[in-house]
C-alpha cells in the first residue's frame, strides 16, 4: 500500500490530500521508491524500547528517504493523549515531512482540531533545525505556578518565552514532534545512509539544492577511499559559490591526496580569483600542503606577490617556503621584492627570506 | 633674584645633604621631568577601538608611516575592554558583506581558539545574534596588537589628545600620557575615538541627542541554578525593591533575563558617556554601583544566596555619544531602504537597534536589503585631511543605532584609512580622492566594496 501511495504521489508538496493530512518539503533526492528496508532501532523509551525505521530505496538500492510510524503519548495537566503520526527524513537526516493516519488529525487544547494555518506553522517549525523550541525542556513549556495559586485549570497558559516557537494551544505536541524529528532517530538515519554511501550516491547529494545536504556530503567524503572526477570537479566548483560557509567547508575537507595530481592543483589555482577574498589565504595554505607543487603555479604565485597584502601575502610566502630551496629562480624573484616601495611588503619579504632554509 | 638664588643654593645644599646612600644595584633617579617629544607621521589614528585598529593596520599595510594613540591599556575598545566580544554582522542574506582586515582578525581569533563560526547560510530570522561571532576577548586583544606591530604601526597607549590644530603638513596633535607630552604632526588624521573627540578639538561642531542610548557594564554571574528558583517570587521582590527605590528602575529591565543570561549584556546605564575622563568615570562608577547594589539585593532571596560575580569588565561599554556634522548624514530611510551610494565605501547590516528605557526591540531589515556607508558620512563638513570611522559617523539617530555595531565600524575603519592613504599619496584631502581609486585599494586589501 505504501509503494502504491508513493507511486501515485511522486511529487511532494504542502498539500492536504483528501482524507490524509500530509506536509512535506522538497526532498534531497527524487522519491522513486522501488523497495523498502525495515531497520530495528532503539527508541530510548521504557514501554516500547524498539521500533522500526523504514528505509525507502531506489531500484539501485540507494536510500532516498526514511520514515517512522510514531505512536506515542503527549501528556499535560495530568492527562495524556495519543499522538499518531508518520515522520519522514531525507537521506541526510533533514526533516522531510509528516503524514497523519487516514482521517486522522492533530488537536490543540480542549480537543480543537488544527486548522490549515496551524498545520503549516507546525510544518515550518519542524523544518527549522535551529528552532529555539529545542532549547526548552518539558518543564519549561508552561510557567510554574507558585504555591499560593491553585492548580485548577484544564489548560494552563503557555510560557510566553516559548509561544513564538510553537503552535498556540499545542505546545506539548509541537515540542514532542520537534524532539522526535531531531532526536536519536535523526542520527540513526545518518548512520544508515553512511553505511550505504557510494560515489554515485555522493554525487547526488553534492548536487542537492539544499546546502545542508552538501555540507553533509562534504563531511562524509572521507568514508570513500576513491573519488571519481565528477566528485572532485563538484567540490572545486563549490569554491566559487557565493556561500562563504560552503566554500570554507569545501576548502577544509579537501583530501590531501587529491593534490598529488597536477591537473587538480591547476583547477584549484584557477579558482583562486573567484574564491571569496577572506578565504584566499586558506586556498593558498592548501596548495602549500602538497608535497610537490606544479612549477607553473609557483611562478604564478611569485609574480602576483606584489599585488598581495596581509594574510594572502603571508600565506603565499608560506606556500612558497616549502619549495624555495630547490627553486633558485623563484627565490631570485622573491628577493627582488626587497626593494618594494611599500615598506610593509619589503619587511614581510625580508622576514620571510630570513626564515627560508638554505641549501647545503 | 639674590634671594631666589640663595634659596636655590640652600635647596641644592640640602639635597646634597639628603642624597641617599645607594645600596648595591640601586640607581638614583632624579625628579621626573615630563618627556616632551615631537613626532611626524603620515597618518595618525586616534582611538584604538574596533574601528581604529583596523584603520591603523590598513594604513600600515599600505606602506604609510602610522601612529595609533589609545587612551587605555589595550586595543579593541568595546570588543575587548568593553567586553562586548561578539562582533557582527558580517553576512547578510547568506553573503558576506563586510570582509577585509576586520574579518581577517575575527576569523583568525575564532580559528586560534578552536571555536566555530556561525553558519551564515542559515537565515538568522529574528535572532540576528546567531550571526554574531563570539570571540575570546583577551585573545582578540593580543591578536590585533600583533597585527598592528606586524603592520609597522607605532602604538602609544595611555595617551589622549588635548589639542588639535591645523599645520602646514596637515594637523598637529598634542597628546599627554603618563609622563609624556607629545606633539604629533601628521598629514592625515583619523578620529576613531567613537566620540568624535579629535574632531571636536579640531574646532568642528558635533551633534548629539538630548537622550542617548544607555551603556552596559558586561559581567557574568553564577552560583545559582535556574530550575531551583521561584521566579515569580523573585520578580515580585525585585519589582518591589525598584518601587521602594532600593534599586534603580531601568538598570535591569527584567530580573529573569538577568538571571537567565547570567549577566550577559543585560544592564542599561542611562547617559553613559565615554568622551572625557569625567564622563567615563561617572559611567563606570554607575555601572559598577548598579551591579553591586543588585547583587546585594539578589543575595537576600531564596536560591540566590550563593550568587557570585564570576567576571566583570573594566569599563561600562558605551553605545552612543556624539556624531560629526558630516558632509552627508545617513538617514533612517537610507538605511532601511538599503540605499547604495555612489561613494559607498562599505556595507552595514544590522537591525535598527535603539536601546531605551523600555529595552530594545530590534527592527529587522526587509529581505535582501543591505545598507551602505558613503565616504561623505565620514568627513566633517568643511574639514581637510580629517576623517572619522566608527559610531560617530554622520547619521540620524535611528540609522546610527544600526551603523554603530562592530562589524560596520571595522568596515568604516578600513575605508577611512584607505581614503587617508590615498589622500596622503596624492596630496589631497579624503573627500577629493577618486572613489574608483578608493574602491580599488580597498578590494586589494580584501575589503568588500558596494557597487554603486
Amino acid at each position: 500500500m505504501l509503494l502504491v501511495f508513493y507511486g501515485v504521489t511522486s511529487t511532494f508538496s504542502q498539500q492536504r490530500q483528501e482524507d490524509t493530512i500530509r506536509y512535506f518539503t522538497i526532498p534531497t533526492l527524487p522519491q522513486n521508491v522501488a523497495d523498502v528496508n525495515s531497520m530495528l532501532i532503539d527508541t530510548g523509551g521504557v514501554s516500547a524500547p524498539k521500533d522500526t525505521l523504514f528505509q525507502l530505496l531506489t531500484a539501485r538500492g540507494d536510500p532516498i528517504s526514511y520514515y517512522r510510524k510514531i505512536s506515542t503519548e503527549v501528556c499535560f495537566d495530568g492527562s495524556c493523549r495519543l499522538l499518531r503520526v508518520d515522520l519522514y527524513w531525507n537521506v541526510t537526516g533533514r526533516y522531510l515531512g509528516f503524514e497523519l493516519p487516514p482521517k486522522g488529525f492533530l488537536s490543540k487544547a480542549e480537543h480543537e482540531p488544527f486548522n490549515e494555518q496551524e498545520y503549516q506553522q507546525l510544518h515550518a517549525i519542524l523544518a527549522d533545525s535551529l528552532s529555539p523550541i529545542g532549547n526548552f525542556n518539558y518543564q519549561n513549556l508552561i510557567p510554574q505556578s507558585s504555591a499560593a495559586e491553585g492548580v485548577d485549570a484544564v489548560t494552563r497558559p503557555t510560557s510566553k518565552d516559548v509561544l513564538p516557537y510553537v503552535v498556540k494551544g499545542a505546545v506539548f505536541t509541537t515540542h514532542k514532534m520537534w524532539n522526535l524529528v531531531y532526536g536519536q532517530v535523526q542520527r540513526d538515519v545518518e548512520h544508515a545512509t553512511e553505511a550505504a554511501l557510494n560515489p554515485g550516491f555522493l554525487v547526488d547529494m553534492l548536487n542537492s539544492d539544499d546546502i545542508w545536504d552538501r555540507y553533509w556530503a562534504l563531511d562524509r567524503m572521507h568514508i570513500l577511499s576513491d573519488h571519481p572526477l565528477q566528485v572532485k570537479d563538484k567540490v572545486v566548483g563549490f569554491l566559487c559559490d557565493s556561500s562563504y560557509n560552503l566554500v570554507l567547508h569545501a576548502l577544509t575537507v579537501l583530501p590531501k591526496d587529491w593534490g598529488e595530481d597536477s591537473s587538480f592543483q591547476q583547477k584549484l589555482w584557477l579558482a583562486f580569483d573567484c574564491v571569496p577574498p577572506a578565504l584566499r589565504p586558506k586556498l593558498m595554505e592548501k596548495l602549500g600542503t602538497y608535497e610537490k607543487l606544479d612549477r607553473s603555479i609557483m611562478l604564478d604565485i611569485t609574480d602576483r606577490l606584489p599585488t598581495m597584502y596581509g594574510p594572502v601575502l603571508t600565506a603565499a610566502l608560506q606556500c612558497l617556503r616549502n619549495y624555495l630551496p630547490k627553486e633558485p629562480e623563484i627565490l631570485r624573484r622573491v628577493t627582488a621584492l626587497l626593494d618594494h616601495n611599500n615598506p610593509y611588503i619589503a619587511k614581510q619579504i625580508k622576514k620571510f627570506l630570513q626564515e627560508v632554509p638554505t641549501i647545503d | 633674584m639674590k634671594r631666589r638664588s640663595a634659596i636655590a643654593t640652600l635647596g641644592a645644599i640640602s639635597l646634597g645633604l639628603t642624597t641617599p646612600r645607594l645600596l648595591k644595584g640601586e640607581v638614583l633617579q632624579g625628579p621626573r621631568i615630563i618627556k616632551k617629544e615631537k613626532l611626524t607621521t603620515d597618518i595618525l589614528v586616534i582611538g584604538g577601538g574596533t574601528a581604529g585598529v583596523v584603520a591603523a593596520v590598513q594604513a600600515g599595510r599600505a606602506g604609510k608611516k602610522t601612529i595609533l594613540v589609545e587612551n587605555g591599556s589595550m586595543l579593541g575598545g568595546t570588543t575587548t575592554t568593553g567586553g562586548v566580544a561578539f562582533p557582527g554582522i558580517f553576512f547578510a542574506w547568506g553573503k558576506q558583506v563586510i570582509g577585509g582586515i576586520g574579518w581577517e582578525m575575527v576569523q583568525e581569533a575564532v580559528g586560534f581558539n578552536d571555536d566555530k563560526l556561525p553558519d551564515f547560510s542559515v537565515p538568522h530570522g529574528r535572532q540576528h545574534w546567531h550571526h554574531q561571532v563570539r570571540l575570546n576577548g583577551p585573545l582578540y586583544a593580543m591578536m590585533i596588537e600583533d597585527k598592528c606591530v606586524e603592520a609597522g604601526v607605532n602604538l602609544r597607549f595611555y595617551e589622549t589628545p588635548v589639542e588639535v590644530v591645523q599645520h602646514k603638513e596637515g594637523w598637529k596633535v598634542t597628546t599627554i600620557g603618563k609622563g609624556t607630552k607629545t606633539e604629533i604632526v601628521c598629514n592625515q588624521l583619523i578620529d576613531c575615538t567613537g566620540n568624535a573627540f579629535a574632531v571636536s578639538l579640531a574646532g568642528f561642531n558635533l551633534l548629539r541627542e538630548k537622550e542617548t542610548q544607555p551603556g552596559t557594564l558586561m559581567f557574568r554571574i553564577g552560583g545559582y541554578s535556574m530550575d531551583q528558583l521561584d521566579m515569580n517570587r523573585i520578580k515580585d521582590e525585585f519589582n518591589a525593591a525598584v518601587n521602594r527605590g532600593d534599586l534603580i528602575k531601568g538598570e535591569f529591565l527584567h530580573v529573569e533575563s538577568l538571571l537567565r543570561n547570567a549577566g550577559d549584556n543585560v544592564q542599561h546605564i542611562a547617559g553613559a558617556d565615554a568622551t572625557t575622563s569625567v564622563s567615563h568615570t561617572i559611567a563606570n562608577i554607575n555601572g559598577r554601583a548598579s551591579l553591586f547594589r543588585t547583587l546585594k539585593f539578589l543575595r537576600t532571596l531564596p536560591g540566590l544566596t550563593g550568587l557570585k560575580v564570576l567576571d566583570m569588565q573594566n569599563e561600562t561599554a558605551v553605545r552612543e555619544t556624539y556624531r560629526i556634522d558630516s558632509i552627508y548624514q545617513v538617514t533612517h530611510e537610507d538605511y532601511v531602504m538599503g540605499r547604495i551610494f555612489e561613494d559607498a565605501v562599505c556595507y552595514s547590516y544590522y537591525p535598527i537597534d535603539l536601546h531605551d528605557e523600555q529595552g530594545v526591540i530590534p527592527k529587522h531589515l526587509e529581505e535582501g536589503r543591505v545598507a551602505s556607508v558613503p565616504l561623505r558620512a565620514l568627513i566633517p563638513k568643511g574639514s581637510r585631511n580629517l576623517i572619522v570611522a566608527g559610531r560617530c559617523l554622520g547619521s540620524d539617530r535611528l540609522a546610527n543605532s544600526a551603523l554603530r555595531v562592530q562589524a560596520s565600524c571595522m568596515g568604516m575603519g578600513q575605508a577611512a584609512a584607505a581614503a587617508a592613504v590615498l589622500a596622503h599619496t596624492q596630496g589631497k584631502t579624503p573627500a577629493e580622492v577618486a572613489i574608483s581609486d578608493l574602491k580599488k585599494l580597498l578590494t586589494e586589501h580584501g575589503a568588500i566594496v558596494p557597487e554603486g
